[in-house]
C-alpha cells in the first residue's frame, strides 16, 4: 500500500525541481542579457523570473503543508522533521522514491544557489559600476572649479577619475 | 564592495537628483540666478553652446566631458577586470595542479600508503616472529617515504615553475613599460608639431590592456598627452623615461634561496598590490603552495619523529635501538639503511619476552590516533583535510575566475556600444538597468533564502 500524502509529497518536489531547473535557465539567460547589453531580454528574463518564482512560492508552501501532516501522521518530534526522517518512517517503496527525489531536488537546488550566486556577482559588479559612473557624471556636470579667475578653462585633472588612479 | 541595497541607494540617490539631461539643463539653469554661474557661462561660452530661454547653455561641452570621462571610465574599469581575471585564472590554475598531485586517485594516493604503513605493524602485531611480516612492514615503510618524496618533489618543480614565470612576466611588463615610454615621447613630439597623435595613443591603450593581464596599475596622463604608470603605488613610466620590474634575489618559502622577488628600483612589491597574473603568481606560490608544502612536511616530521620514538625503544629478533625512518621532511623522509638491508632489524616488543607485540600494536595505533602536532586529527584525516583545503581554494578561485570572465564580458560590450548610443538613451538605460537589476537581486535573494530552508529540510 503507497501513502497517498507521500505520493502528493513525491509529486510535489518532482514540480519542484521542475520550476527550479527553469530557474537555473532564467537565471543564465539573464547572465547572458546583461553581458549583451540588451535591457529588452533582460526585462523579459526578468519577467519569467517572477513567474518562476511564484509558481515556486506556492510549491514551497505546499510541500511544507504536506510534510508537516506527513510528519505529524508518522510521529516525527517536530525539531527533527526532515525529507530523511519521513522517508526512513515511510513503507520501502514510497520511502526509496522520496529519497530519490529528494537527492534530485538537492542537487538542482544547489545548481540554482551557484548559478544565483553567479548572477547576483554580476549584477552586483553592474551595480557598482553603474554607481561609479552616475556619481562621475555628477561631478562632471556640476563641477565648478577648474577654471581660472577670467573664466577659461584650467588643465586639472578629471576630478571623476581621481579614485581610479593612484 | 558594498551590498547590493546600499549600492542601489546611492546610486539611486545619485539619480533621484535627476536624469541626466535634466541634470544638464537644472544645474545650469540652476546656477543662471547665483553668483557662480557667471564663472561657468565664461568657462563655456568659448565652446560648442546650446541656445535656452536663459542664453547660450554649454551644456554640449559638458556632455562631450561626460562621455570622454566615461570612455575613460571604462577603459579603466576594464583594465582592472583584465588584472582580476589573470589573477584567478592563474591562481585557479596553480591550485588545480596542486590539488591534482595531492588528490590521485586512492590506489596511489599517500592516504593509502599511510593506512597500508601501519596496517602493516597491525599484521606484524599477529605474527611477531614471521620474517616476511617484517619485510612488508620495510616495504610499506618505503613506499610512504617514496610517496612523501615524490609529492614534495612535485610541489618544489612547481614552486620553481612559478619562479621562471616570475621571471619571465617581469621582463616582459619591463618591455611593454618601455614600448609605453617610447610612445609617451612620440606623442609629446607629435604634440608640440600639433600633429594628431591618435594612432599613437591607440597603440599605448593596446599595451595598457596587455600590461593589464600581468598587473593592476594606474595612470595620469599629463598636458602634453604623456602617460605616467604607476604599479604597486610606484611610478614606474614618467614621460619617456621608465623603471624596468625586475626579479631579485629573496627566500621562497618553497625552494630555499631563489630569485623571486619583484621589484622596482631595489624595491620590492608585494604580491596584493602587484594583482593580475605576477602578483597571483607570488602570492599563490608564498601562501597556499608554501602552506601546502609546510603541512606535508609536517605530516611526514611527525609520522617520522612518532614512529622513531617508539621503535628505536623496543626489541626485534635481531636487536634494537634502530631508528625506522631517517630523514627530517617529506623530501628527506626515508626508511632506514639498517632495515631496508636487514628487516629482522624491524622491533615489536618494549621488553622483547617471547609473544609481546606491544610495540608493534602501538605504532599500528598511531593510525587512529588523534595527535596534538597534527592539530588534533589522524595522519590520515590530517591529509584528507589538507587535500581538502586546497580543493575549496581552487573551486573557490574557478569561481571567481568564471565569475570575472562574465564581468568583464559585460565590460567589453558595454564599451563597444557606449559610442554608439547618445548621451541620453544612455541616461535612460541607466535608470532601467538599476530597477530591473533591483528586482533581479530581490527575486534572487528571496530563492536563495527558499533554498537555504530547503537544502536543511533535505537533511544532510
Amino acid at each position: 500500500m503507497r501513502n497517498a500524502t507521500a505520493a502528493t509529497l513525491i509529486d510535489t518536489l518532482d514540480r519542484e525541481r521542475a520550476c527550479c531547473e527553469r530557474l537555473i535557465e532564467v537565471s543564465r539567460a539573464e547572465q547572458a542579457s546583461m553581458v549583451a547589453n540588451d535591457p529588452d531580454a533582460l526585462a523579459e528574463r526578468i519577467e519569467q523570473m517572477r513567474r518562476a518564482l511564484a509558481e515556486l512560492q506556492a510549491l514551497h508552501r505546499e510541500r511544507n503543508r504536506l510534510v508537516e501532516t506527513l510528519a505529524r501522521s508518522l510521529g516525527i518530534a517536530r525539531e527533527r522533521v526532515s525529507l530523511p526522517a519521513i522517508a526512513e518512517r515511510l513503507g520501502v517503496a514510497d520511502g526509496s522514491a522520496l529519497r530519490r527525489r529528494t537527492a534530485e531536488l538537492m542537487r538542482v537546488a544547489r545548481t540554482l544557489y551557484q548559478t544565483n550566486e553567479q548572477t547576483l556577482y554580476l549584477v552586483n559588479f553592474s551595480l557598482d559600476l553603474i554607481d561609479r559612473q552616475v556619481r562621475l557624471w555628477t561631478q562632471v556636470l556640476t563641477r565648478d572649479d577648474g577654471y581660472d579667475a577670467e573664466g577659461h578653462s584650467a588643465r586639472t585633472a578629471e576630478p571623476a577619475l581621481v579614485e581610479e588612479k593612484a | 564592495m558594498p551590498s547590493i541595497f546600499s549600492l542601489l541607494n546611492t546610486s539611486r540617490r545619485a539619480l533621484d537628483a535627476g536624469q541626466l539631461g535634466v541634470q544638464i539643463a537644472n544645474h545650469n539653469i540652476a546656477n543662471l540666478n547665483t553668483p557662480g554661474y557667471t564663472r561657468q557661462e565664461l568657462v563655456l561660452s568659448p565652446m560648442r553652446t546650446l541656445m535656452t530661454p536663459f542664453g547660450e547653455m554649454g551644456a554640449g561641452v559638458r556632455v562631450d566631458q561626460v562621455r570622454r570621462v566615461t570612455d575613460e571610465f571604462l577603459t579603466l574599469a576594464m583594465y582592472r577586470e583584465n588584472s582580476e581575471l589573470s589573477q584567478w585564472q592563474t591562481q585557479a590554475d596553480i591550485l588545480g595542479r596542486v590539488e591534482m598531485l595531492t588528490g590521485v586517485d586512492d590506489e596511489t594516493s599517500l592516504s593509502n600508503a599511510i593506512t597500508e604503513f601501519f596496517n602493516a605493524f597491525d599484521q606484524l602485531a599477529t605474527n611477531v616472529e614471521d620474517d616476511a611480516v617484517r619485510s612488508v612492514v620495510v616495504n610499506a615503510g618505503r613506499t610512504l617515504a617514496e610517496r612523501f618524496n615524490g609529492l614534495a618533489a612535485s610541489l618544489a618543480e612547481l614552486g620553481d615553475e612559478i619562479d621562471a614565470r616570475i621571471e619571465q612576466q617581469s621582463n616582459e611588463v619591463s618591455e611593454i613599460l618601455r614600448k609605453i615610454a617610447d610612445l609617451n615621447n612620440q606623442v609629446i613630439a607629435k604634440d608640440t608639431h600639433e600633429v594628431k597623435s591618435n594612432d599613437l595613443k591607440v597603440r599605448r591603450a593596446q599595451l595598457l590592456e596587455e600590461l593589464s593581464q600581468y598587473v593592476k596599475f594606474s595612470t595620469r596622463e599629463d598636458q602634453y598627452g604623456a602617460l605616467d604608470v604607476y604599479i604597486a603605488g610606484r611610478q614606474v613610466v614618467h614621460r619617456d623615461s621608465f623603471a624596468p620590474v625586475e626579479v631579485s634575489d629573496g627566500v621562497s618559502p618553497v625552494t630555499g634561496p631563489r630569485p623571486v622577488r619583484v621589484s622596482v628600483d631595489g624595491v620590492e612589491l608585494a604580491a596584493d598590490r602587484l594583482g593580475g597574473s605576477l602578483g597571483s603568481l607570488v602570492a599563490t606560490r608564498d601562501t597556499e603552495l608554501a602552506r601546502a608544502r609546510a603541512d606535508l612536511d609536517r605530516l611526514a616530521a611527525t609520522i617520522i619523529d612518532r614512529v622513531n620514538a617508539i621503535h628505536t625503544s623496543g626489541f626485534s629478533p635481531a636487536g634494537s635501538g634502530v631508528a625506522f625512518f631517517t630523514g627530517s621532511d617529506a623530501l628527506t623522509m626515508a626508511v632506514s639503511q639498517t632495515l631496508v638491508d636487514r628487516p629482522e632489524y624491524v622491533a615489536h616488543s618494549y621488553n622483547n619476552t617471547p609473544g609481546d607485540n606491544s610495540l608493534a600494536r602501538d605504532i599500528a595505533a598511531l593510525r587512529d590516533a588523534s595527535l596534538d602536532e597534527l592539530d588534533g586529527r589522524t595522519p590520515v584525516g590530517f591529509f584528507s583535510a589538507l587535500v581538502g583545503d586546497v580543493g575549496s581554494l581552487a573551486r573557490s578561485a574557478q569561481t571567481m575566475r568564471d565569475n570575472k570572465q562574465l564581468t568583464r564580458s559585460e565590460l567589453q560590450t558595454r564599451i563597444e556600444s557606449v559610442s554608439g548610443v547618445s548621451l541620453d538613451e544612455e541616461a535612460a538605460n541607466v535608470s532601467r538597468y538599476q530597477t530591473m537589476y533591483e528586482a533581479a537581486a530581490r527575486m534572487m535573494t528571496t530563492i536563495n533564502e527558499m533554498l537555504d530552508t530547503l537544502v536543511t529540510l533535505g537533511g544532510p
